[in-house]
């Protein structure tokens, strides 16, 4: 869910592994970041919304991810996918770090960017 | 946030604190009550033993919110069912986000029902509960929801009576 640069990157990336990718965007455009030879399925509409989920099958998906823009967004996507769909992994990006704390006591896997941000900023500065 | 007193819902109020504390200065928080009035009674009928246990359960709610130092506003409502209700108010509010606790949710192939909730497609999806079920589907905004095990004796502090409060879905 989100097919922006870091969505469309990765469901490109996915489907050049062979996954079976869908990615949900509710703005037609976005699919635009895909490559010309993405071969997975486009689901237009709102990636939170129960129905559209169930439109991109997220009930028989091994991962789901929440990649769009907004955390509380990303974190209601996740908790569907989780519990209406019970997706088999959901991971969300939620960008604070302490939304990020409570979405991941609500049992979502979360990444926050800048949390992880931080540690390779940390690693280019300190090692090697 | 719907706030009844019952454990389920004070988790959810400890989580709608929090949220609201990563944005303390432009976040208020609002506790809802709603009271369910049966279609038997006039949607403003008022029973003054069920608006003593909506304002007690708002006080409750705008104390704890005190203590954590973020704004609060207690909404009593008065529907026909909660859902509707605290969704009509969601959007008359635009408010940003509802956060709502629920008890532990049942798997709606286990119950053998597969007609009351959304996700009917996927055999194994869960219910959330009438209310959490509702608002998910219908509210204008994201709706966070806060799940907990089930623990006896959590039942809603409401009472089907009717009673007056601020309007609310019909």
């Amino acid at each position: 869910m989100g097919c922006g640069r870091l969505g469309s990157t990765i469901a490109a990336e996915f489907d050049e592994e062979g996954h079976e990718v869908v990615v949900i965007d509710h703005d037609e455009s976005a699919f635009n970041w895909l490559p010309a030879e993405f071969g997975g399925r486009k689901v237009l509409g709102a990636g939170e919304d129960v129905e559209v989920q169930a439109r991109a099958g997220t009930e028989e998906a091994d991962i789901f991810l929440a990649l769009a823009n907004g955390d509380n967004r990303n974190a209601m996507a996740a908790q569907v996918a989780l519990h209406i769909h019970r997706a088999k992994r959901v991971v969300a990006r939620i960008f604070d770090p302490e939304r990020a704390e409570i979405y991941q006591e609500l049992g979502i896997r979360v990444v926050n960017p800048t949390t992880a941000l931080e540690s390779l900023v940390r690693e280019a500065a300190f090692e090697g | 946030m719907p706030f009844d007193r019952s454990a389920a819902s004070r988790r959810g109020l400890g989580v709608a604190l929090r949220l609201a504390g990563v944005e303390r200065r432009k976040s208020v928080v609002h506790p809802v009550f709603v009271v369910e009035v049966e279609r038997a009674f006039e949607l403003d009928a008022y029973v003054p033993s069920l608006a003593a246990e909506g304002e007690a359960s708002l006080a409750e709610a705008e104390a704890e919110a005190k203590q954590a130092k973020i704004k609060c506003e207690g909404w009593l409502l008065q529907a026909r069912d909660a859902g509707p209700g605290i969704v009509e108010e969601a959007v008359n509010a635009n408010v940003d986000l509802v956060v709502i606790g629920v008890g532990r949710a049942t798997t709606i192939g286990d119950r053998g029902d597969a007609q009351t909730a959304h996700a009917r497609t996927a055999a194994n999806a869960v219910d959330l509960g009438r209310t959490a079920d509702y608002v998910l589907s219908h509210a204008p905004c994201e709706v966070i929801v806060v799940r907990e095990a089930a623990e006896a004796g959590d039942e809603l502090h409401t009472q089907r009576q009717p009673r007056r409060a601020r309007g609310g879905g019909q």
